[in-house]
């Protein structure tokens, strides 16, 4: 009978075991699932690429992704749109998960020079906006609404910005940082309720 | 062979192979619980050898974003179980040199094993380093079950030292159905490993798609580990006739782990069968690849333990 024995352990064992397993699993998904909820945008109506308005409204029912950059920027914005132009293809399937570059350099950044950035990076639909205004307006949203540092445009931050469906600040992601890249994507999935696997 | 080290021995072989197997375990739950970066450095975390308990003890180069208190936890035990398993395989190389220097099969793979344990250590730290390149990841796993397999087999010379009517004779055959199902097991484990990172490479390309839309983009690896499961139950039955056929003398235990086999076989084909179509829930993944691990160290026993008769 040693072997009935020593079977019954073995399963309690497991049992033990499994019923552990799982109760961490399920704090692992729930602490992620507990993104902070840090500043709603402000008010604001900048012009996209193609001429038409862009504002907090647009922001509202999709996930989105913002960044500051400028078309003359030499090292750290051509970094960040290559970025987000991975981010940009990874999404391609769905119209749920928006892109938002914000020009910080708007003298020089018309919107035929932005669409021409726009075509560098191969945006080729709405998912992805490029939006100007003047430059008052842009520091003004910069600092206030995004709660960023920095004299623009040279000195701008290089984060990129995960804005949730209500236009809410979510997060605050280095674009340098492999881990920080990867734990944006789980933020993505977690506002879209998709944090099962 | 003085019996007293000999018993001592077999015990830290045998607690070596257990904690192994439970810290296999441990390393597919921080996988599937999501906390594989819960400590985005190494071999620290976060800067401390301890992990912050809130967000003030953060180091101020590190982004507080990184920072996830259940998550660094959850990696941190890992690490400490980890410590543990290198520390106790250690040990037994240690007295296996000290005390079974004349056993080459015994002071061979314990000291194998001590050395592997050491590179897995800083290997887990290149899983992190690399953001968690599902490559690396399988290098991990690879070098678990190689480590594993090197203790299980530490233990079983150190019984047959013991009792050495343990080994069962028998025809040639036999040991030959075993290495056959053995060396198909481990192709696929290979081709496992390759769906769960193709999953990954998935996972991170089209990160909105649900478990189901991703198992469907797999492609023909998902077949091939399919019908290859069926290949191999159905050699595990032939091994077990074959056992149960022509084999003589006192093999209840032998018997025994071969049923063992079958069954793991059985759920496997089970467990895989829900990953595939009921969405991937994390703890079956833990399962799945726990379960062939503890086939291959099942297969390795009967391996070693059956002796071609001399005619």
């Amino acid at each position: 009978m040693k072997i009935f024995r020593i079977i019954i352990i073995i399963l309690a064992a497991a049992i033990v075991l499994v019923a552990i397993a799982l109760s961490v699993i399920q704090k692992g998904h729930e602490s992620q699932g507990t993104l902070p909820v840090l500043y709603e945008l402000p008010d604001f109506t900048f012009t996209e690429r193609q001429g038409v308005l862009f504002g907090k409204n647009d922001f509202l029912g999709k996930i989105s992704i913002v960044d500051f950059i400028f078309t003359n920027c030499p090292g750290p914005c051509p970094f960040m749109s290559s970025k987000m132009a991975e981010l940009y293809q990874a999404y391609s399937n769905t119209n749920k998960v928006q892109f938002v570059s914000i020009s910080v350099d708007p003298n020089r950044d018309s919107l035929n020079v932005l669409k021409k950035y726009a075509n560098r990076f191969g945006v080729n639909d709405e998912r992805w906006v490029f939006l100007r205004a003047p430059m008052l307006e842009v520091i003004n949203l910069y600092e206030n609404g995004f709660k960023l540092g920095g004299i623009l445009p040279v000195d701008h931050s290089t984060k990129f910005i995960l804005v949730d469906q209500n236009a809410t600040i979510r997060g605050y992601y280095d674009c340098y940082d492999q881990i920080s890249m990867k734990i944006l994507k789980t933020h993505i999935r977690e506002l879209a309720g998709k944090l099962s696997y | 062979m003085n019996t007293i080290y000999l018993s001592r021995f077999k015990i830290l072989a045998l607690l070596s192979t257990a904690v192994t197997y439970f810290l296999i375990f441990v390393g597919g739950l921080v996988r599937v619980s999501g906390a594989g970066l819960g400590c985005p450095d190494w071999p620290k975390c976060f800067g401390r050898w301890i992990p912050p308990t809130n967000i003030n003890q953060l180091p101020a180069d590190i982004d507080p974003n990184l920072f996830n208190f259940t998550l660094a936890w959850i990696e941190y035990i890992n690490r400490l179980i980890g410590m543990i398993t290198g520390l106790l395989i250690a040990i037994t190389a240690i007295y296996a040199i000290i005390h079974f220097r004349k056993y080459p099969k015994i002071i061979i793979p314990s000291v194998i094993g001590a050395l592997l344990v050491a590179v897995q250590g800083w290997q887990g730290g290149q899983v992190v380093a690399s953001a968690l390149e599902p490559f690396m990841i399988t290098i991990h796993m690879f070098l678990a079950f190689i480590i594993v397999s090197i203790m299980v087999y530490v233990y079983l010379q150190t019984l047959l030292l013991e009792k050495p009517q343990l080994a069962v004779s028998g025809t040639g055959q036999l040991k030959l159905w075993l290495i056959l199902l053995y060396l198909v097991s481990v192709v696929q484990v290979v081709i496992g490993t390759q769906m769960r990172s193709g999953l990954e490479n998935l996972k991170d390309n089209f990160p909105m798609l649900s478990p189901v839309e991703w198992i469907a983009k797999l492609g023909p690896v998902n077949q091939l580990h399919t019908i290859l499961g069926f290949i191999v139950i159905t050699l595990a039955i032939c091994t077990t006739i074959e056992l149960m056929r022509k084999q003589t003398g006192r093999i209840g235990y032998f018997k025994f782990v071969i049923f063992t086999i079958d069954i793991l076989f059985a759920l496997q084909i089970v467990v895989g069968f829900i990953l595939v179509n009921l969405g991937i829930p994390a703890i079956l993944q833990i399962l799945h690849l726990w379960f062939s691990s503890l086939i291959i160290g099942g297969l390795l026993i009967l391996i070693s333990y059956s002796k071609i008769k001399q005619v």
